[in-house]
């Protein structure tokens, strides 16, 4: 696997699985909080 | 009368809700062979551009338009910038509508292959192209799963928004990443998954050179996320008044996203391991969508150890991301004819009456069928064009201020750049291309109406849809007036209770 591979990899799955866990969590921790 | 406002039980609720609208077939089925066919990596990047100049922007708006108007398309385009621009949300419906019909054959597609998983029916040495052409063949089978799925999803609806869609979204969704985390697990440890993994990630700079990659990436990211066909407007109905926005649209958007990378980090490499020569890659990947799915993955299936669990676990996925979409569409036409006065459980019966009805002609011929996909699939891009239309009529920079007051994440001049100057420019771009395509494909009956993918059958098409809205405005508009003046009278008889009550406890 080339490096430019390895960075497009880190970078895509970076940006929309990072991304999205980020902003699911903290909706959630709004949520509970909201809640408490 | 109309009901009370009904609001999503919380912003998990509707962001799982959007999620699985957007999140359909074409992120299992479509992402993965785009991204093989338009140099891997090079795709990823137009891909991923896109989603910030096209699909957040309209998101965006579309939440806003819905959650402010609390109304359907057609009354929301009424009321957010008057009633002579609300033939326009009667477009948006009636494509969502026609694509409701054929799009309920898919999900009975899809259950239908999900029951075969489960009885174990891939077995080595099936062929799988004969039996997706003896059940593409078989109408009474396909008529019968087709109705399965109308009246799973009319059933859903039934029971509400929070009962029945939140609650839906809040089982399928987090089940639809277990079983594709599963199958991307299951994939990967297998030898030389790697290849393919590789090959997805790994840019071809010449790609990004031709305008077919970008197009494609274009197609792939408007059609995939959902984003100007009215249904994110229709969920954001449901939302609290003072919901975010931005947020909500974003996470959105990198969830329908994430699923795709999940299933082409599935499907890819399984092609790879297990194709048994370089051809069948080939001609794999460059199949249509149901081709890809229903013969050369059922065929991998067939042919990998523990292929009987991960066949269960893409079947379910795909049944749950088909089913999620489905009820969104069903849920837009429900709330346009609930405008329009009709009560809701009798808007559910009504449509679902319709989608298995005008839903047949698809379920028995494969042409039809591919003469809808088309037809429709470019219906959308007008859809998107008209939600531009009104954010222009209603003032972009309005909108972001009212984007930006609710949302914990702001939207600057890049989103006001990209409504105001990318929307047009793409739409115009991105409908020359596939006109062109068409032409390219019958180059001597190009304007003919009977060709399954012509432009002679868009025009048809859209034109009688645009002569139906058009003709009919009139009576729509006094049915929306009607209901409107239904909703005062019966908020008018309750606030007249609520003082009774008041004079009786004094």
């Amino acid at each position: 696997m080339s490096a430019i591979t390895i960075v497009m990899m880190v970078v895509i799955l970076g940006i929309f699985w990072g991304g999205f866990a980020f902003l699911m969590t903290k909706s959630l921790f709004s949520e509970r909080e909201k809640e408490s | 009368m109309k009901e009370k406002q009904i609001v999503w039980a919380s912003r998990i609720g509707f962001i799982l809700a959007a999620m699985g609208m957007a999140i359909g077939t074409g992120n299992i089925w479509r992402f993965p062979r785009m991204v093989a066919m338009n140099g891997g990596g090079s795709f990823l990047i137009g891909w991923a551009i896109f989603l910030l100049v096209w699909s957040l922007p309209l998101i965006m708006v579309e939440v806003l338009i819905g959650r402010k108007t609390r109304m359907g398309t057609v009354g929301s385009f009424r009321a957010f910038v008057g009633e002579k621009y609300a033939w326009m949300g009667g477009m948006i419906t009636w494509v969502a509508m026609w694509i409701a019909f054929y799009y309920s054959v898919v999900v009975g597609w899809t259950l239908k292959y999900l029951a075969l998983a489960l009885m174990g029916e891939f077995k080595s040495g099936i062929d799988t192209q004969k039996l997706w052409d003896t059940f593409t063949a078989n109408a009474t089978e396909t008529i019968g799963f087709h109705l399965l799925s109308i009246t799973l999803c009319g059933f859903i609806l039934f029971k509400g928004i929070n009962s029945g869609i939140e609650r839906i979204s809040k089982i399928f969704l987090p089940l639809l990443f277990v079983m594709l985390i599963f199958t991307t697990v299951f994939v990967l440890q297998m030898d030389g998954a790697i290849q393919g993994v590789t090959f997805m990630f790994t840019p071809d700079w010449t790609y990004l050179g031709k305008a077919e990659t970008w197009l494609q990436a274009l197609s792939q990211s408007a059609w995939s996320t959902g984003a100007g066909w009215g249904l994110y407007a229709t969920y954001a109905i449901y939302t609290r008044k003072k919901e975010d926005i931005a947020q909500n649209a974003l996470t959105a958007g990198l969830g329908n996203n994430s699923v795709e990378l999940l299933a082409g980090l599935t499907i890819i490499p399984a092609i790879f391991i297990l194709s048994p020569s370089q051809e069948y890659m080939n001609q794999a990947m460059s199949s249509d969508n149901t081709g890809l799915t229903f013969v050369y993955m059922v065929n991998v299936f067939s042919t990998m150890p523990g292929g009987y669990w991960f066949g269960i676990a893409f079947f379910f996925a795909l049944a749950f991301a088909a089913i999620t979409s489905l009820m969104a569409l069903v849920e837009f036409v429900v709330r346009n004819l609930s405008d329009l006065g009709l009560p809701r459980k009798k808007a559910i019966l009504t449509a679902s009456i319709i989608t298995f009805a005008f839903g047949i002609p698809s379920a028995v011929s494969m042409d039809f069928f591919g003469n809808q996909d088309w037809v429709w699939g470019i219906g959308l891009l007008f859809s998107a064009f008209f939600y531009y239309f009104v954010a222009v009529k209603y003032g972009v920079e309005r909108i972001r201020d009212e984007i930006n007051e609710v949302s914990d994440i702001h939207v600057g001049r890049l989103w006001v750049w990209s409504i105001k100057y990318c929307i047009p420019v793409i739409f115009i771009i991105f409908l020359g291309w596939w006109i062109y395509q068409s032409i390219t494909w019958y180059p001597d009956t190009w304007w003919s109406p009977f060709e399954v993918s012509s432009v002679g059958t868009i025009a048809l098409q859209l034109g009688i849809g645009f002569a139906v809205v058009w003709l009919s405005r009139s009576w729509v508009r006094r049915q929306l007036r009607c209901s409107a003046q239904d909703e005062g009278l019966e908020l008018e008889q309750e606030m007249e209770k609520k003082s009774e009550n008041i004079k009786g406890v004094m």
